[in-house]
Formats: structure tokens, sequence, C-alpha cells
């Protein structure tokens, strides 16, 4: 079977690879310590065991990141002769799915501790002689546990919209809004400390219904994907616009009667067939040739787009029974 | 809106600061001045009955805390899990009965830090050396104490009798029996405990008040329980 020539990253994705790549990595190290850190904090605290899950959870993209982030130049071979490019999606959707199911199981044991009425206990711990409230050093680990996120999310996301990584892009928004768990955890905390008794159920509930959105969200996009949605933007729903400029680009060469293109994402690059017309009398073999090579230096991301030459625009029907419209 | 709810956390921080933690149920409040509820099961030597009246090392420890409370103590007698429905409906407030902090409890009640860590070890005769290991020794040990199981564990054999105190030999108990019967103490620790004592679930400043007054508590448990019978 005829395989798809190898992918390579233009140089400038090339760089900012090895950059996310180091990224992923410290994301491992630092949320590792975090955990550490939680775990050692948490105590009898259910908004404080939601966020230490939370936190685990984030180790997740992360080392899909860096796992599928091998795979993707790998070139293709006679299993898989459309490449690994959908590595990183596919390892995506089942990070997506854990994330909507630990959110789920999060948010039903909070409001099982809610209805049941539990008033969590947090004690002194003794330190250097003092008795020391626990709440207080809850409240340190779960300032210490949004720093690292914040500051990798924030510089993950200028990565991930210029090599167009989508999985990169999720993970980066997730740890930029890690932010609003640890508050919701320090507000459960202090809740509990003013007699609240809710408090830390409610605050554990807000985390998990954040950590089920997440999921929700980053299942909808991975899945969109792979089922070959049209291109759309990094970070919006918004149409991308190289569909139309790549036919208009395909109009304007004079061999062209009519064209029309049918793209989608595979990964960080978009793909896909173009339908040309030729006028009669074209040479029809080496125009083609030309014509790919020029859709190709268009943009570093379109790869392996196939030009079909039809007789016409008109939809194509390939069974026998049907009869077009 | 994330500007608005940091500075309602801020606030919130602020406002409690100096009052954390605080009582949902107002435990401390209520006891300090006025009445200390307490659950007393026996359990020798931290909790003692004689005529009905509770004796032993923590009902002591009770008298102390309701002493600096300004608090009449009512000691309710009953089993450790009566008491523990009990503290999580706050009906009673403290409940005490030798509990360890490995219990199953800890979801029903408040479990306070350790107190204090006793400590079952294998004692021998003074006049003897003493002991590396056990592994082939015989130990004697009070008949239905849970110590023969760790003897058989460590490669010993449990010897079960009604009074160690008068074995001749190796003997497992605690480092306060071995004291009182005569036996010196080795380094062959077989099991510890953490005591604790219980609280209503939830009841943070009640909890942190009790933890503080046991905190340095240590020395006079020693020194209590060399002084048992």
């Amino acid at each position: 079977m005829r395989r798809r020539p190898p992918y390579r990253f233009p140089d400038e994705q090339k760089k900012q690879l090895k950059k996310a790549v180091w990224l992923a990595r410290a994301t491992l190290f630092f949320m590792g310590t975090v955990v550490v850190v939680m775990y050692l904090a948490m105590g009898s605290s259910q908004a404080m065991k939601t966020a230490w899950i939370e936190d685990m959870l984030t180790l997740v993209p992360a080392a899909v990141f860096l796992i599928s982030s091998r795979y993707w130049e790998r070139p293709p071979n006679d299993q898989f002769p459309y490449g690994y490019l959908r590595i990183g999606t596919v390892a995506f959707v089942v990070a997506a799915t854990a994330l909507f199911l630990f959110g789920l199981y999060m948010f039903y044991d909070s409001v099982t501790k809610l209805l049941a009425k539990e008033h969590p206990t947090i004690g002194t711990v003794e330190l250097w002689g003092e008795s020391i409230w626990m709440g207080w050093i809850m409240i340190a680990a779960l300032v210490y546990s949004f720093i690292p996120p914040v500051v990798l999310g924030q510089l993950k996301l200028p990565l991930a919209r210029s090599m167009r990584d989508k999985t990169l892009y999720a993970d980066a928004l997730m740890n930029r809004d890690d932010w609003l768990t640890a508050l919701s955890g320090i507000a459960g905390i202090l809740g509990i400390g003013l007699g609240w008794w809710w408090a830390d159920s409610v605050a554990a509930g807000i985390i998990s219904i954040q950590v089920l959105i997440d999921g929700v969200k980053n299942l909808k996009d991975s899945v969109a994907d792979l089922m070959n949605q049209r291109p759309t933007t990094v970070g919006e729903r918004d149409r991308h616009p190289l569909p139309d400029r790549m036919r208009h680009e395909l109009e304007k060469m004079d061999w062209v009667e009519a064209a029309d293109v049918r793209l989608r994402e595979e990964g960080h690059v978009v793909t896909g067939e173009a339908y040309i017309v030729p006028r009669p009398g074209t040479e029809v073999t080496e125009k083609i040739q030309e014509a790919t090579q020029h859709l190709h230096d268009m943009d570093w991301m379109v790869y392996d787009v196939v030009i079909q030459v039809v007789p016409s625009l008109e939809d194509q029907s390939f069974s026998d029974h049907d009869t077009p419209t | 809106m994330e500007k608005h709810l940091v500075y309602f956390v801020l606030a919130l921080c602020l406002a409690a600061g100096c009052a954390m933690p605080k009582d949902p149920g107002g435990t401390l409040e209520r006891v300090r001045g006025d009445t200390l509820l307490v659950g007393v099961t026996e359990n020798e030597p931290w909790v003692t009955r004689e005529d009905g009246q509770p004796g032993g090392v923590e009902a002591a420890l009770v008298r102390q805390l309701a002493e600096e409370l300004d608090a009449e103590v009512f000691w309710t007698w009953g089993g450790v899990a009566e008491h523990m429905e009990a503290l999580s409906h706050r009906e009673i407030d403290l409940a005490i009965g030798g509990l360890a902090r490995s219990s199953p409890w800890q979801q029903e009640a408040g479990l306070t830090q350790p107190y204090y860590t006793s400590r079952e070890r294998v004692g021998y005769p003074p006049a003897s050396a003493a002991p590396e290991d056990i592994d082939g020794a015989v130990v004697a040990v009070e008949r239905g104490d849970v110590l023969a199981a760790y003897i058989a564990d460590r490669g010993g054999t449990p010897h079960r009798m009604e009074t160690p105190a008068r074995a001749e030999g190796l003997v497992a108990a605690s480092d306060w029996e071995l004291k009182q019967w005569g036996f010196a103490a080795s380094d062959i620790v077989l099991h510890r405990k953490q005591h604790v004592m219980a609280l209503p679930p939830g009841e943070n400043a009640w909890i942190m008040h009790v933890e503080q007054f046991l905190q340095d508590k240590e020395a006079d448990v020693a020194q209590m329980l060399e002084q048992q019978e």
C-alpha cells in the first residue's frame, strides 16, 4: 500500500516543541511536589482531598503530551500508512474521559458528605513547640499548589497557539485555571474556621464541577477532531480561513476551471483533498504536481493534501442504486 | 469576577484571622464555666471504676481540664460504640477509655492528636542478660492478650498465663507493668499505641483547646502510670 510521506515540523515549530517538552517535564516535576505537599496537609478535609485529586489529574495531560510527542514525526509504515499524527488526540480523548469520570465521582462524594451533614474535624499540629491550627497549614499548601500550574500554564499558552497543538492548549488552560481550585479550597477551609461546617463540602463540590466541565469540554474537542471536523483556529471554535484561501489559490491557476477542497485536522496539521475541474486540453499530470507543491507552500500546517481531478464539482455518488439529485 | 472572588476570600481571612477556628456547635463556649459531659469506658489503667466513680490516668486528666475550664464534670458510663455515636450528635463533649489513634472511629468522632505513646515490650529478669531477639524463645503473656500474636509473629512461643507477673524468664507486657512486676525492659518493642481522646467531630475550637491542654502532659502521664497498682 502506498504510504504518506513522512511529516516534518519546520524549524520554528521544532524549537517550540523542545520548549513544550521541557515545560511538560517541569509540569510533572512541580506538580509531583504539589501532590506530595497536598497529601501531607490534607487531613480530613473534603476540599483538600478533591484539590489533591485534581492536582494528580494535572499530571495526565503533561504525561500524554510527553509520550505522544515522541510519535508525531514517526514515518508512516505498512501498518499505519497514514502515520502517527493522531496519537496525541486519541490519548487526549482518554485523558478527557478520565477527567470527566473523576469529576463525576468527586462531585458525588462531596454531595453525599454534604447530605450526611459530616462535620470535618480540623485540629492542631505541633510545630516547633507551638500548637498550630491545621487549617493554616492546609491554606499554605493550597497557595503553594496553585503557583506552579499558573506559571506553567501561562508559559505554555503561546507555544500551544503557535504550534497549533490543541491538547497542549487545553492543558495550558487547565493549568492557568488552577487558581480557581486553590481559591475555592481556601474559602472552604476558612469557612470551616468560621464554624460553617458545610463550607468544606461546598468547596469540594465547586472544584469537582470544574474538573467535570474541563473533562466535558476536552472530550468534545478531541472527539470532534477524531470525527474529522473542519479546521478551526486554536482556542476558538471559529472557522479557520485556510480552506477558503486554498480554494482561491487553486481557482487563480490558469488551467483550473473550478475548484473546491475538503479538509480536516490531524493533530497539528491540516490535510484532506482538493477537487479540480481542469480546462480542456490541460497537461494534467504536470499541473497537478505544481499545484500540490503550491498548496503546501502556503502554510507549514498543510500536509498531504491530495488533488483529485474531477469532471465537475457536482456531488458524487458511488452507489449504483442512487440517482444523483 | 476573578478579582471579586479574591477580595471576598481576603475579607474572610481578615474577619476570621484571630477568631479561628470556631465550633459549629459552640461546644467550647458551652462547656466553659458550665458542665463537661464525659463518656467513660472502663479500660485499666486509663479509666478505672471504683464505687461507680471513674479513676485512672485519663479521668485524672479530664478533671484537670474541667478545673481549668471552671466546669463541673458529669460522667456517663458506657461502651465505646455508644459514646462515639453520642459524640457524633454532640450529646456528650468528650469520651475517654484508653482509645488509640488507630481506632476505627475516625469518621464518627474527632480524635485528638496523640498525647502519649505507650509501648508493650519484652521484659526479662534483671539478673539475666537482655535478650537480643525472641526467635525460638518462650515469652509469658497474659491469657487473652493480643501480644501473644505479636510474639508468635516474631518467632517466639507465647506462654499464656493467668498472672504473667509470676513468670520466670521472659515476659511481654506494657512498660509500667514490667516496672511494677520487677522486670527489666528490653529493646524488643512488640506494640506501640498512640493514646487519644475523642471529641465531637468538627468542633474545631474545642478540639484545639483540648489538644493544647494535652500537649505537655506526657511526663505527667508517665508518672501517673508508674503509680498505678
